[in-house]
């Protein structure tokens, strides 16, 4: 991460909590059509597939609950 | 004797797409080829190997791009105009790989093909399924959708790739 100090934080809810997310910067709002990543590719952790953009390009979807449960595991393991 | 009719020529011969990946020729099965397209617009993946490039959004499908010349160490990584990505329909699944160059496709006999040769090529011979020669060029034959199902290539979670070997 270059510059934290920089980034914006982005509150959510995730599965009844809140998490505070760092990101470079917020875009927009938009309605969008989910399509599979696993169709052609796989599942990616921390993602619940992609989606297409007005311009074409394909943009991720972050799934901020996988987010939070594969952060928590990588704690665990850190733990130990 | 020795003469070939046209109609067994056709029955016979197969056809493969050839490409370039550093120094050597390639030959797939051309019935796997959707489209040939250049690169842009590829979007990246968090935690993918270095090969996976990302996907891209051709005509509404989501498809992954791998660059061969990473995956295998070869030839100059560069992303221009002149970079070319093979469509490929393999495992059921749309995926796009990245070469260096695609030439023509080639017809070829079953007494133009001859074993491939336990070591040589860059791609692990496992995956080649012989040696073409046509016009004095060579080719290596590769069978592009056992190279896809490898477990390197990370695109089919464990269970699905024993399957593929079962069935091989």
């Amino acid at each position: 991460m270059e510059q934290p100090d920089q980034a914006v934080v982005m509150i959510v809810d995730a599965e009844g909590e809140q998490v505070a997310l760092l990101v470079d910067e917020l875009l927009n709002q938009h309605q969008v059509v989910i399509k599979s990543l696993e169709t052609n590719y796989r599942k990616v952790d921390g993602t619940a597939g992609a989606t297409i953009m007005g311009d074409g390009h394909v943009a991720l979807i972050l799934d901020v609950g996988d987010l939070v449960h594969l952060w928590r595991r990588q704690e665990q393991r850190t733990d130990i | 004797m020795e003469e070939m009719t046209s109609t067994m020529a056709e029955h016979n011969a197969r056809e493969y797409l050839t490409f370039t990946l550093g120094n050597e020729e390639y030959g797939m099965d051309i019935l796997k080829v959707q489209e040939i397209r250049g690169y842009d617009a590829v979007t990246g993946i968090a935690n993918a190997p270095l090969f996976l490039k990302g996907v891209i959004n051709l005509r509404g499908v989501i498809v992954p791009i791998i660059d061969m010349r990473i995956k295998f160490n070869l030839g100059s990584v560069v992303y221009d105009e002149f970079t070319v990505v093979i469509i490929i329909n393999v495992l059921g699944r749309v995926i796009g790989m990245v070469v260096d160059g695609v030439s023509d496709v080639v017809s070829l006999l079953p007494e133009q093909i001859r074993p491939a040769p336990e070591f040589g090529a860059a791609i692990d011979t496992r995956y080649i399924t012989g040696i073409g020669t046509s016009n004095g060029q060579m080719l290596i034959l590769t069978d592009i959708e056992k190279l896809m199902a490898a477990a390197d290539m990370q695109l089919m979670d464990s269970t699905a790739d024993n399957r593929l070997d079962l069935a091989a």
